[in-house]
C-alpha cells in the first residue's frame, strides 16, 4: 500500500506547510532534508514555546511535534495551542518520540493521534506516514 | 500436822530433782556447769528431804538430826546457787580455786557449827511439825544467805549484761525459773496463809522443782536434743500414769464401794475389775498420745518432720527449672519448715558468683568469692569450729553452716544458712538432713545453672540474629538504591544512545534510498551493511532498556493487531549480509497459507525475533563445516509456531536451567562472543510468556540448538482497535 505513495514524492506542490518540531538539530536538519527533498515546505522549531508561536502562525496540514522538548513538550504544545482555541481537526499531528513510554503512547492513543518512535524509524518511514495522513 | 498430799508433795518435787539433776550430770559429765548445776539439784533434794522427815517424824531426835542436817543443807544449797551463778550458761570464765575456798570456808564453819547449838539451839515437835529455835549464829546464817544470794543474783546479772543473744535466751529460762517459783512459793506460803489458807502450801516444793527444770533445759538446751527426748517422754509417762491411776483409784475405790458395798469382793465386783482394767488398758494409748502432743508442743516447738521436709524439697526441685525460682523457693522451704533464721543459696561459675538469692548479706557488702572460696569444704558447722578464718568469716555473716554443692562432675555453689530459730546448735539429725538436701540441690541446681545458660545463649544469639537482620535490611536498603540507581542509568544512557542512532540510521538509509544521488553497486554493499549494524544496535539498546524496565517494573505489552509472517520476513532481510559476513546460510520456510492477523507488541515481538536468529548467528557456526541457520513460521494446529534451528555449539546440559536468566551466559557461549549481553533470552522469555505464549527450545551441546516460541491462534484481530502505527516495509 505505501509503494504508491513513495512513487509520488516528487510531484507534491510545495504548497503543504509542515512545522517540525525538534530540538536535537541533527535529527530535524535530517529530517529536512528527507522532506524538502520530498517537496514539501517545512519550518522548524527547536522547542516548544517557538512550535506553538510557529503553528499559530502558520496553520499548517501536519505538525511532527517532538515531546522530549525544552520549554514546552510535545503534549505541553498541544495544550496550549488547544486553549488559545487553535483549530486542531485541520491539522494533522504525528508525535515523535526517543522512547516507547507507556504513558506517551497512551496519551497520544487519547488524543487520536499517531505516534512515532524515532531510532525504531528510517526518514523513509516517517514520510510515508506523512504521506498517508496528508492524503486523506 | 502435815498432810499427805503435802507429803506427796514433797516426794515428788525429790523425784523430780533427782532425774533432773542426773539427766544433766549425764548429759555432759565433764562440763563444770552441769556438775555444780547437779550439786545444787543434790542440796537442794537433801534439804527438801530433811524438812520432809522433820516435819513428819514423831521421833524428836531424829527430828532434831533433820533439822541440823537440813541446816546444813540450806548452806550447802546457797553455796552451790553462788557457785552456779558463776558457770552459768557456760563455765567460760574458770572458776578460780582461791575464790571458791574463800566462799566455802563460812559454808564449811556453818556446817561443822551445825551439830552444836550454836546454830541450832533446840528443835520441838508441834503441831504443824518441827519448830527450830535458832542459836546465837542464827542471824549470822541469815546475813550469810542473804549475802550469797545477792552475789549470786548479781553475778546472774552481770553474766546477762555480757552474754550474747543466744545465751540471752538460756537466762531468760532460768530467771524465768527463778520468778515462776518465786511467786508460785510466795503465793502459796506466805500471801495465802496470811489470809489463812494454807492447803495450797503443797505446791512450794514443785514450784522449786519448775525453777529446776527450766534451768536444766537452759543448760543443756544447746547440746542435746536427746534429753529433752526423756525428758518429753518422761513427763508424758508420768502424766498417763497419774492421770490413769487417779480414774482408776477413782473408778475402783468409789464407785466400786457405791455399787457393791461391802468389804467381800464378789464375782460381779471382780468382773468389774476386769472391765475396767481392759477400758483402761484402751484409754492409755489415747491417753499417751494426748500427752505426748502436749509434750511435744512444750519441749519441741522447733521440731519438723524430716521425711516431710524432703519429700517437699523433692517437689520443688522437680518441679523448677528457672535458677531464680527455685532458689527462692528451696530457701524459703528450708527455712520455714526446719525453723531456720535465713538461708541463702549461691551459685559460682568458674572465677565469678552466677546467681545468687542475696537473702544473707554482710555488714558491708554480700558474701564476696574470695570469702566464699574458703568455705568450700563439704560442710563447716560454725559452732563447731574452735576458730580460725572459715569461723570468722561464718559469724560476720551469720552464718551458722555451710555446704558446699557439688556433684560429681561439678562444684556449683554453697547454701548458707544462719542459726535456727529456736536458738539451738545444728543437731546430727539436722546436719545429715541438710547433706541429703544439699546433694540432691546441686544435681537441681546443675539442670538449672545448664538451663539458665541455654537462655543466656539464646538471648545473646537473638540480640545477634537481630542487629545481623538489622544489618542485612540496611545492605539491601542499599542495594535497592544502587539496583534504582543503576536502572535509572541504564534507562538514561539507553535513551542518550537513540538520538545519535535514529541520525546514523536515517541518513545511511537515505543514502541508500537515493536521497543522495545515486549510488554505484559498489557502494550500496557497504552502505547496507552499515544499516543492518544500526539497526542490531538499535535493538541492543531496546533490550537494554526494555530489561531496565522490566526491573523498575515499567515493563508493559502494548499489543496490536500485527502481521507476524511481515515482521520475520523484514527481520531475515534486516540479518541477511551479517550471516554472510559469518559464514552462515540463512534460510526462511514461510508460512503455507496466509496467517491471520496477531494481537501482539510489534515492537518487542520483532526483538524477539531478532534476537532469536541474531543469535543462531553468532553461535551457529560449528567447528567444522558450513553453518547453517533455518527459519521457520507454521501454523501448527491451533498454533503459530516459530523456530530458529542452528547447527552450532549448543548448550552444555548443565547451563540449560539458567539459560532464560538475567545477565546469564553459557561458558561456551562466553568462548564463542565475549561480547554478549545475556539479557536477550530473559528478554525473550519475558516478552512471550508475557504475550502468552510459550518458549521453545531444544539443543545439544556441539551439535545445534533449537529456539522459537509458539503463540495460540484464539487471540484473534478485535476490528478497530487501533490502527498499525508504523508501516512495515517487506
Amino acid at each position: 500500500m505505501n509503494d504508491e505513495n513513495q512513487e509520488s514524492d516528487a510531484r507534491q506542490p510545495k504548497t503543504v506547510d509542515i512545522v517540525l518540531a525538534e530540538d536535537d538539530p541533527f535529527i530535524s536538519r535530517m529530517y529536512l532534508v528527507k522532506l524538502q527533498g520530498a517537496g514539501l515546505n517545512v519550518v522548524l522549531a527547536s522547542n516548544g514555546r517557538a512550535a506553538v508561536e510557529l503553528i499559530s502562525a502558520h496553520k499548517p496540514k501536519l505538525v511532527l511535534l517532538d515531546i522530549n522538548m525544552p520549554e514546552l513538550n510535545g503534549f505541553e504544545a498541544y495544550e496550549v495551542l488547544k486553549r488559545n482555541q487553535y483549530d486542531w481537526s485541520k491539522t494533522e499531528v504525528i508525535f515523535l518520540s526517543n522512547s516507547s513510554k507507556k504513558e506517551d503512547i497512551e496519551r497520544a492513543k487519547k488524543l487520536g493521534r499517531d505516534y512515532i518512535v524515532k531510532s525504531d524509524s528510517t526518514p523513509k518511514q516517517v514520510l510515508e506516514l506523512i504521506w498517508s495522513k496528508l492524503k486523506k | 500436822m502435815p498432810t499427805v498430799i503435802n507429803v506427796y508433795s514433797y516426794l515428788i518435787t525429790i523425784l523430780g530433782l533427782l532425774i533432773v539433776g542426773f539427766f544433766v550430770l549425764l548429759n555432759n559429765k565433764k562440763k563444770i556447769t552441769n556438775q555444780i548445776f547437779f550439786l545444787l539439784v543434790l542440796s537442794i533434794v537433801l534439804w527438801i528431804l530433811c524438812l520432809l522427815v522433820a516435819d513428819n517424824s514423831q521421833n524428836i531426835n531424829v527430828v532434831e538430826a533433820a533439822s541440823r542436817v537440813a541446816f546444813s543443807a540450806s548452806a550447802l544449797v546457797f553455796l552451790f546457787l553462788l557457785f552456779f551463778s558463776q558457770v552459768f550458761p557456760s563455765a567460760k570464765s574458770r572458776l578460780k580455786i582461791g575464790q571458791m575456798v574463800l566462799f566455802a570456808l563460812p559454808t564449811a564453819l556453818f556446817v561443822i557449827s551445825s551439830i552444836s547449838k550454836y546454830s541450832v539451839e533446840s528443835v520441838t515437835i508441834q503441831s504443824y511439825g518441827a519448830d527450830v529455835k535458832g542459836g546465837i549464829i542464827y542471824q549470822l546464817f541469815f546475813a550469810y544467805i542473804a549475802t550469797y544470794f545477792i552475789l549470786a543474783v548479781s553475778n546472774i546479772y552481770r553474766n546477762y549484761k555480757k552474754a550474747s543473744s543466744k545465751q540471752r535466751i538460756q537466762f531468760q529460762y532460768l530467771i524465768a525459773g527463778i520468778i515462776i517459783a518465786g511467786t508460785i512459793s510466795i503465793i502459796t506460803n506466805v500471801i495465802l496463809v496470811i489470809f489463812g489458807i494454807s492447803s495450797l502450801g503443797f505446791l512450794g516444793p514443785p514450784s522449786l522443782l519448775i525453777f529446776v527444770l527450766l534451768t536444766a533445759v537452759a543448760i543443756v538446751r544447746h547440746k542435746l536434743f536427746d534429753i529433752r527426748a526423756a525428758v518429753a517422754r518422761t513427763v508424758t509417762y508420768i502424766s498417763v500414769i497419774s492421770t490413769l491411776a487417779i480414774i482408776y483409784g477413782f473408778v475402783v475405790f468409789r464407785l466400786s464401794d457405791l455399787i457393791f458395798p461391802g468389804d467381800i469382793l464378789t464375782t460381779a465386783e471382780q468382773f468389774f475389775n476386769i472391765i475396767l482394767a481392759v477400758i483402761l488398758a484402751f484409754t492409755f494409748q489415747p491417753l499417751k498420745r494426748f500427752f505426748e502432743r502436749v509434750t511435744d508442743r512444750i519441749f519441741f516447738r522447733d521440731k519438723y518432720d524430716s521425711q516431710e521436709v524432703l519429700n517437699n524439697i523433692s517437689r520443688i526441685l522437680a518441679s523448677e527449672i528457672q535458677l531464680n525460682k527455685l532458689s527462692t523457693e528451696i530457701t524459703k522451704a528450708i527455712t520455714t519448715q526446719m525453723k531456720i533464721s535465713k538461708a541463702d543459696i549461691v551459685v559460682v561459675d568458674g572465677d565469678e558468683i552466677f546467681y545468687q538469692t542475696r537473702i544473707i548479706h554482710g555488714p558491708h557488702h554480700d558474701l564476696s568469692l574470695q570469702e566464699l572460696k574458703k568455705l568450700t569444704k563439704s560442710i563447716a558447722v560454725s559452732d563447731e569450729l574452735a576458730g580460725g578464718e572459715r569461723k570468722e568469716i561464718m559469724t560476720s555473716y551469720g552464718v551458722s553452716v555451710s555446704l558446699a554443692l557439688r556433684t560429681h562432675e561439678q562444684f556449683l555453689g554453697f547454701l548458707l544458712l544462719g542459726e535456727k530459730l529456736s536458738g539451738d546448735i545444728y543437731s546430727s539429725a539436722d546436719i545429715k538432713l541438710l547433706r541429703i538436701i544439699a546433694d540432691e540441690l546441686a544435681i537441681a541446681i546443675q539442670n538449672a545453672k545448664s538451663y539458665a545458660e541455654i537462655q543466656r545463649f539464646n538471648e545473646t544469639l537473638q540480640v545477634k540474629i537481630a542487629w545481623a537482620t538489622q544489618k542485612l535490611r540496611n545492605a539491601n536498603t542499599d542495594l535497592k538504591e544502587l539496583d534504582k540507581a543503576k536502572d535509572e542509568f541504564i534507562s538514561m544512557a539507553s535513551h542518550q544512545l537513540r538520538t545519535p542512532l535514529t541520525t546514523t540510521k536515517g541518513y545511511v538509509s537515505m543514502v541508500l534510498d537515493g536521497d543522495f544521488g545515486k549510488l554505484s553497486p559498489k557502494q550500496l554493499e557497504p552502505l547496507q551493511q552499515a544499516l543492518d549494524s544500526a539497526n542490531r544496535m538499535a535493538g541492543l539498546v531496546s533490550d537494554l532498556l526494555n530489561v531496565s524496565r522490566m526491573d523498575a517494573g515499567k515493563f508493559f505489552i502494548d499489543a496490536h493487531p500485527i502481521d507476524l509472517a511481515g515482521i520475520v520476513q523484514s527481520e531475515i532481510n534486516g540479518l541477511k549480509s551479517f550471516a554472510q559476513s559469518k559464514n552462515i546460510h540463512l534460510s526462511y520456510i514461510g508460512p503455507d497459507r496466509t496467517l491471520p492477523m496477531m494481537n501482539l507488541d510489534e515492537e518487542k515481538t520483532r526483538q524477539v525475533i531478532m534476537n532469536l536468529i541474531d543469535n543462531a548467528i553468532h553461535y551457529g557456526a560449528p567447528k567444522s563445516g558450513p553453518g547453517e541457520v533455518k527459519v521457520s513460521l507454521q501454523k501448527e494446529n491451533n498454533h503459530v509456531v516459530f523456530k530458529v534451528v542452528d547447527n552450532g555449539i549448543g548448550v552444555p546440559e548443565s547451563m540449560k536451567d539458567k539459560l532464560f536468566t538475567k545477565f546469564y551466559r553459557a561458558a561456551n557461549a562466553q568462548a564463542a562472543r565475549p561480547d554478549g549481553t545475556g539479557l536477550g533470552l530473559y528478554l525473550v522469555k519475558r516478552v512471550v510468556e508475557d504475550q502468552g505464549g510459550e518458549i521453545i527450545f531444544d539443543s545439544t551441546e556441539g551439535k545445534g540448538s533449537t529456539f522459537g516460541f509458539r503463540f495460540p491462534l484464539k487471540t484473534k484481530f478485535k476490528p478497530g482497535v487501533t490502527k498499525a502505527r508504523v508501516p512495515i516495509t517487506a
